[in-house]
């Protein structure tokens, strides 16, 4: 990827380590505590739950007590809302218009996004914060429009919509798509963006920028004698780590479990309901949280629903229950390509509590 | 007049639990209460395992029992089959959450007992219940079992099969159960877990 404005590397690698296009969020959090390449300053976070969502949750707090400044941005408040400078409380979906939704799939669309009613609090669309920073920062040139219907009018114009248009078809303009290959050889094009036109197994590309060619198998380490692999997964009623604290889903899924498997409870000595401790390989520590004893799942594995273990006490309901995934996460696997971080690395004792 | 049943394809459930948030959104349900309630089947060893989940709640039964032991006339049939209750005369004196062989009904903590409506008051304006609208696969239907374009008599007619919960109790439901593989015929050593209560929340 080409520098950028200033010729400086970016902080988390995307430009000289890793692929264009990749994220790697949490190689930021060594740069904010080292300084290097450059000091950083100040964190903006927009809709992410950095404590849960970045492994090693204490290493990220090291971070955050380093930067001058830290602004959140969120439509429900988070564990790291509370280690936050200055918070913006967002409306939510319902209560702002915003971006169009453009999705380029097998049936591409643009969809409309529009509020239903006006914020119930004092809250603001991401879209209203960002412009009124950027005015404030002698930006304007990136804001020149008035508001979101604006900026909407201007975007649909290009494709020879417009809002009242597209409000006419439902919001939601759907376009041919082109999902078979024929759609393309027939207009002699292929659909694959490679040299060859081709798919390719073995990556010229990959091998000119200093990667291996064909992937190579490089076995993962095995947990060592006493320990379990932590699995992490999602249940159907919870999205990610927010919504833990909301009412109605709180109720139907309060805490997460621990799943072992029959046989290994059974060596343990554990039982269905029991609560444990957790421990990982570098005694990081998260629960108590209930044993799940359940054929599903592997005798060298243990497994969580991601996103508890809440210990912000302003989430009332969420605080204190169940064990956090993130906080025994405290060694990832870095793809050396795209800076994707593997977190199913970790291993975990259990020790029975109460 | 119509004949209301429901059916719940159990082979495309995927105990997401939506229905249950949409039940207890659309009825206004307090802390702690839910008027749907999820079991979750799960049979074998590792790694050779089947399992299932099967929603429950009021099936509106022709012969309830729950109306029989009604002493104030709270709880009575419909004409279109609803089995409702008037809180008004409803004295919660449990007689019927006792009665019900399915264990669908609970007392709701304003005094009387409560269950789910099919959402007649959805059902009056034309539309389905909201656990059968919210569904993400299409799981569920409702409608006139005698209607011959009703979704619910075409849910049941392609189905591989289609069953009641333990139909000794003489109680007549109209929630059918469709492509089940473990209704009826569970075993302790499938252990169905009770995932959510009527009534109370959580795990």
């Amino acid at each position: 990827m080409p520098p950028g404005p200033t010729g400086k590397t970016r902080a988390d690698g995307i430009r000289d380590r890793f692929l264009r296009g990749s994220t790697a969020m949490q190689e930021l959090i060594e740069p904010m505590i080292t300084g290097k390449p450059y000091p950083i300053k100040g964190l903006v976070v927009y809709g992410s739950n950095l404590l849960h969502t970045i492994p090693n949750p204490a290493r990220t707090i090291e971070a955050l007590k380093k930067l001058d400044l830290v602004v959140v941005i969120d439509v429900l408040p988070q564990d790291h809302v509370a280690w936050a400078d200055v918070v913006l409380p967002e409306s939510s979906y319902l209560e702002r218009d915003d971006e169009l939704w453009a999705c380029s799939h097998k049936t591409p669309y643009i969809a409309l996004r529009e509020k239903s009613m006006e914020p119930v609090a004092n809250t603001r669309p991401g879209w209203w914060m960002a412009r009124e920073l950027g005015l404030r920062l002698g930006l304007d040139v990136y804001f020149d429009w008035p508001d979101i219907n604006a900026y909407l009018e201007r975007r649909l114009g290009t494709a020879g919509l417009s809002v009242a248009k597209l409000r006419e078809m439902g919001g939601i303009a759907v376009q041919p798509g082109k999902p078979y290959l024929d759609d393309y050889l027939k207009e002699n094009k292929s659909p694959f963006t490679t040299a060859s036109g081709k798919i390719e197994l073995y990556s010229d590309a990959l091998a000119k920028s200093g990667h291996a060619p064909l992937p190579n198998y490089e076995p993962t380490p095995e947990p060592p004698a006493g320990y379990f692999r932590l699995l992490y997964g999602r249940s159907p009623v919870h999205t990610f780590s927010r919504t833990q604290n909301a009412p109605v889903l709180n109720e139907l899924m309060p805490e997460n479990e621990v799943w072992l498997a029959t046989k290994a409870a059974a060596t343990l000595g554990l039982k269905n309901g029991d609560r444990v401790m957790l421990e990982n390989q570098d005694k990081a520590r998260s629960g108590p949280v209930r044993v799940k004893v359940t054929e599903r799942i592997r005798t060298d594995a243990v497994y969580m629903v991601h996103g508890f273990g809440h210990n912000a006490p302003g989430m009332k309901r969420a605080h204190g229950r169940g064990a956090s995934d993130a906080a025994l996460q405290t060694r990832y696997a870095l793809d050396p390509i795209c800076g994707g971080a593997g977190m199913r690395v970790n291993f975990v004792k259990l020790t029975k509590v109460g | 007049m119509p004949r209301y049943a429901m059916s719940i394809d159990v082979s495309r459930c995927i105990g997401c639990q939506a229905c249950m948030v949409a039940c207890k959104t659309e009825n206004e349900l307090p802390p702690g209460a839910f008027r749907l309630r999820m079991r979750s089947i799960v049979t074998g060893t590792f790694p050779n395992l089947k399992g299932e989940f099967r929603m429950e709640q009021c099936y509106h039964c022709a012969n309830a029992p729950c109306v029989n032991v009604c002493p104030t006339g709270a709880t009575y049939k419909r004409a279109d089959g609803i089995v409702v209750v008037d809180a008004e005369k409803c004295i919660g004196c449990k007689a019927c959450v006792t009665a019900c062989p399915y264990g669908m009904r609970y007392i709701h903590p304003e005094g009387y007992a409560d269950k789910c409506t099919f959402c007649e008051h959805r059902v009056a304006a034309g539309r389905v219940p909201a656990c059968v609208e919210t569904c993400p696969t299409h799981a569920r239907a409702f409608g006139d079992l005698d209607g011959a374009t009703s979704p619910v008599r075409q849910a049941i007619a392609d189905a591989d099969s289609h069953q009641v919960v333990k139909p000794e109790t003489g109680a007549q439901p109209k929630l059918f159960h469709l492509n089940a593989r473990f209704v009826n015929t569970e075993t302790d050593e499938q252990k169905p877990v009770i995932v959510s209560e009527l009534g109370k929340g959580g795990h």
